[in-house]
């Protein structure tokens, strides 16, 4: 039969794919993005659709005579040292782990745009002062700023709501210092991206027409940089996740009786053969949305980076 | 050459000093360490309070306590006796001089006590990148050149599991089998704290031992990281049009692979290698904690914690120098490697 | 070959971590000064070198006295370091330096009670063959008094003593400015030892001060059952027998200390037999211990419990907390048994006074029930209502309290949600808050957080100090912090003067059983009040491999019969 015939009239009308949607079917044809992309939308629903289920009381309801049991009917996950659930835990945990990820890399992401664009754009001595400063808070041991925060301000700052739920003050602590810790990196990234733009024809265009700075760091150059710093956040939501971790595990996390994926972890150190179920199922939490990020920010990079050659040889 | 070392050295000074100013201010406000005196079962006594807080200095002005950190207080009178009356000289140098003061928790010089857990810390931390560099350069080029074979899906697959893992679940996953588990199982187990047996002392092999089990949890999550690096570095280069051409021109491919492809593949993981390492000494606190290595991650940790400020301040103050240093050596090191660099 | 720029950057970082690693670890340096015995050597050395592992969770200070404050330190001086007397489980005092124990009987008190002669024995030695003498305990007293030298705490000499003098190399005298009935828990025992006054002198008589001398690391001459061999400050000691000893050489011949960074690797040292004595254990760590069947878990009554402290101060208190009623009223919401037999496996009791388990104890008081239908009718009693979201409140003011602890313990964190969920049953919401003792302990002068009144209720294991003595002034008015005494520590504002009356007498009095009695009558004011709301009894509970045999502990000076410890 006949292939479908190369009709010269339909390639030479047929629309041109935008960048957008060459990166978009680049990613498509990531496997692993993919795999990620699903296990992070099963993850974003299990913590979203579960309040439908349990409360957030019945997340923190004490009942010391059912105490580290295992998995059973009543609880399918077990219940941790104060005998509180773990499935239920686990969803409104989640909810505070990913929202600190989330909101830490926001934190981070326009610190370190702002300061990597206004570097780059501007050059000179303002270039070189926002360098030393950002050399000068790589001196700053993130732990450590974590522990004079920590310190300084618990119990004193307030509880705030958002969507519905309330948070500790300890969250906004966490955030801080995740954030403002970790902006570093993507300022210099930045920077080298303004650094080279600044030079490109578009800009000497706009700035022909009168724009003023700001308008063309925004508007103009930034949309080009975007590639890296959407892979680089995507990419520092997981490290965020994995900090929070890190830092409940060291005592400093989110105040209790609030439950994180990473203050559960901390609370099962002791209970590692004893009851394992208190470890597992955060641990895998943290394990699995981690890797779908690094997945999805994996797949990203292959798509957006124009350099990036892995993707293209498919 | 000289003269931009030069420059740069004199620039961080100042540098220096504020960066030094603004964590002493940090770590002033990390509690009162006098509270601490006694453990959580004894309160310090009022009188002795009052009689601590003047012979360690604490109850001096923010700034003044600074100046004295960094110049010292013996060219200067200071009331020793609580009798408000300033007759003595104090006792001391300041860092500039080379005394960070006395430990507030175990009352002798800062310096000796971080230098005793310094070579800890850097022992299993050189080691660890060592091992990491090495196997990262393998492992990633591997993958690169085998790209979409089933070994680099598998080599990608555990990679990304490494680093998703949070280090002391690792760690503490390391511990229960290798060193619990096995022993019950009737094999032999991994020691799982400490540096050495106390019976048989601080031995190379004992040490070599005790360093196993650390070592692989501190790998395992940087070796995910770096390797995944080499291969996307390796990918680019390889597939540049000087590779090619040396392809062509009939050099083997491992001539190629080690002369050209790898050097360029090097760089990148020389700056990371570069700018980690000072903040190597702030030790990962949590392993320190778990495998019980006697480093300066934990004293790191515990002297915040206690509002120690002449540990907590010199360590910071090192960590800060070897920053500035390890920056300049990497942009110098940087250099050799693309000659098209050049400082004035 | 890899070019060469390649193998630089290799090499440079084989060569710095070999430069690095063959500077090696550094542990202290082995005793300079050996530690000889004029005694004889036994004739023929034992078949295996008898080795015994204890563990402890908290790194001690420093080996001189002076420097030191926790229980920790205190447990490595009773190996090293004799007092004049040990108190063992059953207060019977075991003499060491001392004689025996002055008393108005025997002449060594005075009619007046102001002065104490004491004889020290002679056959006691440091480990170089120095005797022990009476010279060296006046030193110990200067040096605590010199202001060259930044003591922890010159508490008890400050305040009670007026002199002390060597009558003659093995005579001591000690004058009082004031009757002083704990001075036999306190003096040269405890956390207070004797300094060996020729090695010592002539490094404060160089230097000015003790604060930096070598021995204070090193403590190379000692007087106890076993001398220091090696000290690498977070991680470990080693400690040799001493041949010298005046009892005659201990059964061990080497006994460690590891130092671990928290309960945790305790235990799992403890399982893998890398630690044979564990210190401190909690309770939720017993069914562990007991699944090994490696170990026995004795407990030593030390004076301590973990209670409860509240705000009551008026200037700073919520409203409600100072109504003795609602107090009580908390006490009655919380089920302790029920906290003690799920989170500690049942092996702690339920005091009801600060003196629990002691003779000070008021044998009448029973401790608070659990009764949450009381504790309802209490609060309503006292005019706080239920509101609409289940949360008590009266004119307008929500009995919402502030509940501050120490972080760091798991069993705490436990303890701690389920008041929470305790105290919501009755109606009273808690904020809980969690930090560490820097901020919390801090000076009024330094805005601490408990010093200036900024929490509702509070909780640590206290008791007493000098156990087996009573005394304490935590809850005296005097105390009470404010802008012109900034260190004072009754955070609690208990300020009672029925209580202020009762401590002054009990203070100076000399017949022990009216002392007992004044405590009784505290104890019942404070009962009554609500002005502490004890959980459970904090004894020392500890871990002992069976491997070894006699070993057995005391609750005032904990390891004093280290000497009798073996292997089997």
């Amino acid at each position: 039969m006949a292939t479908a015939s190369l009709n010269a009239d339909e390639i030479l009308t047929s629309k041109p794919l935008t960048p957008g949607q060459v990166a978009w079917k680049r990613f498509l044809r990531h496997r692993m993005a993919l795999v990620g992309i699903w296990i992070l939308v099963g993850l974003v629903l299990y913590v979203a659709l579960g309040p439908l289920f349990f409360s957030e009381a019945d997340a923190n309801l004490v009942d010391l005579r059912q105490k580290m049991s295992g998995p059973s009917d009543t609880h399918p996950f077990g219940t941790d040292m104060a005998g509180r659930d773990i499935l239920a835990r686990t969803i409104y945990g989640g909810q505070i782990s990913i929202l600190i990820g989330i909101l830490a890399v926001v934190v981070s992401v326009t610190v370190g745009v702002l300061i990597g664009a206004v570097a780059g754009y501007f050059g000179g001595i303002v270039d070189s002062l926002l360098m030393r400063f950002t050399e000068a808070m790589f001196n700053i041991p993130q732990l450590f700023l974590l522990i004079v925060l920590a310190k300084f301000f618990a119990g004193q700052t307030p509880n705030f709501t958002l969507l519905g739920r309330t948070y500790s003050g300890s969250v906004v602590i966490i955030v801080g210092v995740i954030g403002l810790t970790s902006w570093m990196y993507l300022a210099r990234i930045v920077r080298s991206s303004f650094l080279s733009l600044k030079e490109q024809e578009f800009v000497t265009a706009a700035r022909a027409t009168g724009a003023s700075d700001a308008s063309i760091i925004f508007e103009h150059i930034l949309p080009s940089a975007m590639a890296p710093i959407i892979v680089s956040a995507t990419l520092e939501v997981a490290n965020a996740i994995l900090s929070e971790a890190y830092v409940s595990f060291l005592g400093m996390g989110v105040q209790p009786p609030t439950a994180t994926w990473g203050n559960m972890l901390n609370e099962a150190y002791n209970q590692l053969e004893g009851a394992p179920w208190m470890w597992f199922f955060p641990g895998t939490l943290i394990l699995l949305i981690v890797l779908a990020i690094n997945f999805v920010g994996d797949g990203l990079r292959d798509a957006l980076d124009p350099q990036s050659l892995a993707g293209a040889q498919e | 050459m000289t003269r931009y070392i030069i420059r740069r050295l004199l620039q961080a000074v100042p540098l220096l000093v504020i960066i030094t100013a603004l964590l002493f201010i940090l770590t002033a406000n990390l509690g009162d360490p006098l509270a601490a005196f006694g453990g959580e079962r004894r309160r310090l006594q009022p009188a002795d309070r009052a009689r601590l807080e003047r012979q360690l200095g604490l109850d001096r002005p923010l700034i003044e306590q600074y100046a004295i950190w960094l110049v010292g207080n013996d060219w200067m009178k200071v009331d020793l006796d609580g009798d408000s009356i300033a007759d003595s000289y104090g006792t001391r140098r300041g860092v500039l001089r080379g005394d960070f003061g006395d430990s507030f928790q175990e009352r002798r010089p800062a310096i000796e006590v971080i230098g005793e857990r310094i070579w800890n810390t850097l022992l299993l931390m050189v080691a660890s990148e060592i091992i990491v560099i090495i196997l990262a350069l393998l492992v990633g080029t591997f993958s690169a050149l085998h790209q979409y074979s089933f070994w680099d899906h598998l080599i990608t697959t555990l990679s990304f599991i490494g680093y998703s893992m949070p280090i002391f679940w690792l760690a503490l996953m390391l511990i229960y089998l290798f060193g619990v588990n096995f022993q019950r199982w009737g094999l032999p187990s991994l020691p799982t704290v400490g540096m050495y047996d106390l019976s048989v002392g601080p031995t190379v092999g004992q040490i070599a031992l005790h360093m196993l089990l650390p070592l692989t949890a501190l790998s395992v999550v940087s070796l995910a990281a770096y390797s995944r690096y080499v291969r996307s570095q390796m990918l680019e280069v390889i597939h540049q049009d000087y590779i090619r051409t040396a392809y062509a021109k009939g050099l083997s491919e491992r001539t190629v692979l080690r002369g050209h492809a790898l050097k360029n593949a090097a760089l990148p993981l020389v700056t990371i290698v570069g700018l980690d390492m000072p903040l190597l000494l702030g030790g990962t606190v949590v392993t320190e904690a778990i495998f019980g290595w006697p480093g300066m991650g934990r004293l790191f940790y515990k002297a915040s914690n206690a509002g120690d400020i002449p540990v907590t301040m010199g360590i910071l103050f090192i960590i800060a120098v070897l920053v500035v240093v390890f920056q300049l050596i990497t942009d110098i090191v940087y250099t050799y490697f693309d000659p098209r660099i050049r400082y004035e | 070959m890899m070019r060469k720029s390649s193998w630089l950057v290799l090499s440079v970082l084989v060569i710095t971590s070999m430069a690095l690693s063959s500077c090696g670890p550094q542990p202290t340096p082995a005793v300079e000064v050996p530690a000889e015995a004029p005694t004889t050597a036994p004739t023929s050395a034992p078949a295996a070198a008898k080795e015994a592992t204890l563990s402890l969770t908290s790194n001690p200070e420093s080996m001189n006295p002076l420097y030191a404050s926790t229980w920790y330190t205190e447990c490595v001086f009773d190996l090293i370091l004799l007092p004049l007397w040990n108190i063992d489980d059953q207060g019977q005092y075991q003499m060491e330096l001392a004689q025996e124990l002055p008393t108005l009987q025997n002449g060594g008190i005075s009619a007046d009670g102001l002065t104490i002669t004491l004889k020290f024995r002679d056959d006691a030695n440091w480990s170089d063959g120095t005797p022990v003498t009476a010279d060296d305990a006046v030193f110990t007293y200067d040096m605590t008094m010199s202001d060259g030298n930044g003591v922890f705490s010159r508490y008890p000499f400050d305040t009670y003593v007026e002199s002390m003098t060597a009558v003659d190399p093995k005579t001591l005298e000690i004058k009082l400015s004031s009757p002083y009935a704990d001075w036999s828990t306190s003096f040269f025992t405890g956390i207070s030892r004797v300094l060996p006054k020729h090695v010592l002198q002539p490094v404060f008589d160089q230097e000015g001060t003790l604060d930096n001398a070598q021995w204070n690391r090193t403590a190379n001459i000692v007087n106890g059952p076993f001398t220091l061999t090696e000290f690498v400050s977070d991680d470990h000691l080693t400690l040799a027998a001493n041949e010298g000893y005046w009892r005659g050489r201990p059964k061990l011949d080497t006994l460690f200390i590891r130092i671990f960074a928290d309960d945790a690797a305790q235990l799992a040292a403890l399982q893998s037999g890398q630690s044979d004595i564990g210190s401190y254990i909690v309770g939720d760590q017993i069914p562990t211990l007991e699944a090994t069947g490696m170990f026995e878990t004795p407990t030593s009554a030390n004076g301590y419990i973990v209670t409860i402290f509240m705000n009551m101060d008026p200037k700073t208190a919520h409203p409600a907390m100072t109504d003795p009623n609602v107090r009580r009223a908390l006490a009655l919401a919380i089920d302790r048994q029920l906290i003690i037999d799920q989170i500690y496996n049942g092996i702690y009791t339920i005091p009801a006074t600060y003196w629990d388990d002691t003779v000070y104890d008021n044998p009448d008081l029973e401790p608070y029930p659990f009764d949450p239908e009381g504790a309802k009718a209490l609060l309503d009693e006292a005019g706080w209502t239920v509101g609409t979201d289940g949360v008590r409140e009266k004119n307008g003011t929500i009995l919402s309290l502030r509940y501050v602890y120490i972080s760091g313990d798991d069993t705490t964190d436990t303890m701690v949600v389920t008041f929470q969920q305790m105290l919501a049953d009755v109606g009273v919401k808690l904020d809980i808050i969690q930090n560490t003792q820097e901020v919390l302990w801090a000076s009024y002068g330094d805005k601490g957080e408990l010093a200036i009144g900024n929490y509702d209720l509070t909780q640590w294991s206290d008791g007493m100090w000098y156990f087996p003595s009573p005394s304490t002034s935590y809850f005296l008015c005097s105390e009470i912090p404010s802008a012109d005494y900034p260190t004072g520590y009754n955070w609690f504002g208990i300020c009672d003067p029925a209580l202020e009356e009762l401590f002054a007498v009990a203070d100076i009095e000399v017949d022990p059983n009216k002392r007992i009695d004044d405590y009784h009558q505290i104890g019942k004011i404070m009962y009554d009040q609500t002005y502490i709301i004890p959980i459970r009894s904090d004894p020392d509970v500890w871990a002992v491999n069976t491997r070894l045999k006699d070993v057995t502990f005391s609750g005032v000076d904990p390891l004093m019969f280290a000497y009798q410890w073996d292997v089997k």
